[in-house]
């Protein structure tokens, strides 16, 4: 056995010796944090990949990495077999995208936006997807009867709070006596858990249950038990049919596409980047037919005018759901203070687990 | 006619045990040829996709060799408290406990404290870490004669609940966006790699291995564990302390765990984060009883089993289905396991004498 091992370092140091030539064409390689099934977060990047592939890019894909230091394993393994764009597509691969990234100077990353670990090679993107949800709002607003609105979340970081938010205020803007009560699931996945906090939002009164979840647990529950539902990630209709009013979808496809573009004519630029509903990468899932078209046609308004930057709906003043004043008067609400939020609208009943 | 297990009267040999391993392994390769056929996968291009992401480059094999890092250093502890009889699966609670007491010092530490007494106070306070959590059962086992399976098995989980609250709370890192991540510690404190990207805690492993040797054939403390271990009444006789053995034997092999925690933070993450480890306590234990306990066999194990690891993530980018993999990984343990079992156990049929 010993022999075996020591033979196939030999084999290895050699094999290792053949660099790939250097105008060899750019192949792809993409990390999961979940299964590509999930039919949500990972799907959609799976989508975007099989995209590529229609568009003649060589990709490959390992799902269900954790994110930690096996990340960092994964990708050399990727870069050792030519793949010289890597789309590590989960936020916590940061820190050990950067330390391949470091090593690995001629290969480009794409990660998961907001940056905390940076490199002159890495770029790390995600979607102004609070935009989207302020328009399931007006849909869930207009569509709810008992006034009583569930979301079922993730995990209390800020891009889900802000998810919340938005969707909140996009409920009383149609609908000003309408209350929107969350439960985190604490996880991205966890189908069981997702789907029983959607049953208990049911059995408390509330008929439309929004999620910001990796998969369609939530949803598929919320319609078991009756109630309408409001996808996430992607379009969750096919899963449960006109009872699924809408929801957001991520479109990863034109993105990913430019981005591969960006490293063929060397114009890679390395930071954040935010799409949103102006470039697509947020998107609205097919509106239900049990929605009005006098609903439908609002929610198309409103979304020309935010992707268009007429209309802002984060307007001030604004109050936490402990009566604190988050944004005072005459005061804008800029990116950088949502990837900060911590707080819950005035109206929402449910708490940001605390520090 | 019955069959029964029995232990053999002696010891197998090195060369037998090779023997049954090669065996296992053919087995392991044969079915995993068949269940590949029927899944309509080419079996040798995928085992040899499995062998190339183990072993097949210099860059796998340092990272293979990496990752046997924490899995060896958990079973050589988990080895060295089978000597006196005592059953640790507390190796996953104590690896977190030793990266939480590692990344305490390392955040503590001033940025100006010199290199190496920064890795060996990061180090140390592992092996203390390590040490203390498996002290929360040995002082039991020994003053109430509670069984440390159950205590260690159990402590894993407050453990990693711990850990969890720590990331989340006192301990999140107020730059990862709410990310469960640490700060990360000083950069004196971290662990740079040896012979190219291997891990640097690999000659700890190394001397691990080493010290079991040396306990096992040199010391009166190894003479002391085993005695007590095999024949506890002739233990007593001969006046060896039990509670100290107990005490000293549980705290050393938890020590060791701790030791790998804190490698993994001085090494390789440089923070305090869930998802540190992927079960490698777990796995500790399986690598321990595979090698029979023997400081050279758990080397190669350990190795061996961390390549099997880590070709199942290049299967995938292979376009193998991540399933598939585990059921791959799943064949050739049980396999192994079999065999490495009927190396210590014979098969014998009882003719029954009537009732």
């Amino acid at each position: 056995m010993r022999a075996q091992i020591f033979g196939a370092a030999l084999l290895t140091l050699a094999a290792s010796l053949s660099p790939a030539g250097a105008d060899e064409p750019l192949k792809a390689g993409f990390l999961y944090v979940g299964p590509r099934a999930d039919a949500g977060w990972t799907a959609r990047h799976d989508e975007a990949r099989r995209c590529l592939e229609a568009a003649g890019i060589k990709t490959t894909f390992v799902e269900s990495v954790p994110e930690g230091p096996d990340t960092a394993r994964i990708e050399q393994d990727l870069i050792g077999q030519g793949y010289k764009a890597i789309f590590a597509t989960a936020f916590g691969y940061q820190p050990f995208t950067q330390k391949v990234a470091k090593q690995n100077p001629d290969t480009h990353f794409f990660g998961i936006a907001p940056t905390i670990a940076p490199g002159a090679n890495i770029q790390n993107v995600y979607g102004k997807l609070w935009d989207g949800r302020y328009l399931n709002g007006i849909v869930a607003g207009r569509m709810t009867k008992t006034n009583k609105i569930g979301f079922v979340a993730a995990q209390p970081i800020p891009p889900v709070i802000a998810g919340i938010n938005a969707f909140a205020l996009g409920v009383r803007s149609v609908n000003p006596k309408a209350t929107v009560s969350v439960v985190w699931t604490l996880s991205w996945f966890d189908p069981p858990a997702e789907k029983q906090a959607a049953v208990a939002l049911v059995e408390a009164g509330n008929d439309v249950i929004a999620q910001h979840q990796d998969t369609a647990s939530a949803l598929q529950g919320a319609i078991e038990k009756g109630a309408f539902a409001i996808g996430s990630e992607s379009d969750m209709s096919a899963i449960g049919g006109d009872k699924v009013l809408t929801g957001t979808v991520w479109n990863w496809c034109e993105l990913d596409k430019r981005l591969i573009k960006s490293v063929q004519d060397k114009a890679f630029r390395p930071g954040d980047y935010y799409g949103g509903l102006d470039d697509g990468v947020v998107g609205l899932a097919k509106m239900s037919p049990l929605v009005p078209t006098e609903v439908a046609k609002l929610v198309e308004e409103k979304r020309t005018a935010i992707a268009g930057g007429t209309f802002d709906y984060w307007k001030a003043p604004l109050k936490d759901n402990k009566g604190n004043v988050v944004l005072s008067e005459g005061k804008a609400l800029g990116l950088p203070d949502i990837q900060k939020m911590r707080w819950l609208l005035e109206g929402v009943s449910g708490a940001v687990p605390q520090k | 006619m019955r069959v029964r297990l029995e232990p053999r009267l002696t010891d197998p040999t090195l060369a037998a045990y090779a023997l049954r391993a090669a065996v296992g392994g053919g087995l392991a390769l044969a079915l995993s040829a068949g269940l590949l056929a029927l899944s309509d996968h080419p079996p040798a291009s995928v085992l040899d996709a499995l062998v190339r992401g183990a072993f097949g480059s210099w860059p796998a094999v340092q990272s293979t060799l990496s990752k046997a890092v924490p899995i060896g250093l958990c079973a050589v502890g988990i080895a060295l408290a089978s000597r006196a009889n005592l059953i640790n699966i507390g190796a996953e609670g104590q690896f977190f406990f030793g990266a939480f007491a590692a990344t305490g010092i390392g955040l503590c530490l001033p940025e100006d404290t010199a290199h190496p007494l920064a890795v060996a106070l990061v180090l140390g306070a592992g092996l203390l870490g390590g040490a203390a959590w498996a002290a929360l059962a040995a002082i039991p086992r020994a003053v109430l004669g509670m069984s440390e399976i159950l205590t260690t098995l159990m402590l894993n989980y407050i453990c990693l609940l711990w850990i969890n609250y720590l990331v989340r709370g006192p301990w999140a890192d107020p730059l990862t966006f709410s990310f469960p991540y640490s700060p990360p510690i000083l950069d004196a404190g971290q662990l740079g790699p040896v012979f190219g990207a291997i891990q640097g805690g690999f000659p700890v492993l190394l001397a691990a291995v080493a010290l079991l040797a040396v306990v096992d054939s040199g010391t009166r403390w190894g003479y002391e564990l085993r005695v007590a271990g095999d024949a506890p009444e002739a233990a007593r006789y001969s006046g060896i302390n039990a509670a100290w053995i107990v005490i000293s034997g549980l705290c050393a092999s938890g020590a060791l765990a701790g030791l790998a925690g804190a490698i993994e933070i001085s090494a390789t993450t440089g923070r305090l984060q869930t998802g540190l480890s992927p079960g490698y306590g777990f796995m500790g234990v399986l690598v321990a009883w595979l090698a029979g306990g023997r400081p050279l066999p758990i080397l190669l194990v350990s190795i061996l089993y961390a390549g099997l690891l880590n070709g199942g993530f290049s299967l995938q980018i292979a376009h193998i289905p991540g399933a598939i993999s585990t059921v791959l990984q799943a064949t050739i343990l049980i396999c192994i396991l079999g065999a490495g079992s009927l190396a210590r156990y014979r098969i014998r049929i009882v003719r029954s004498t009537t009732a």
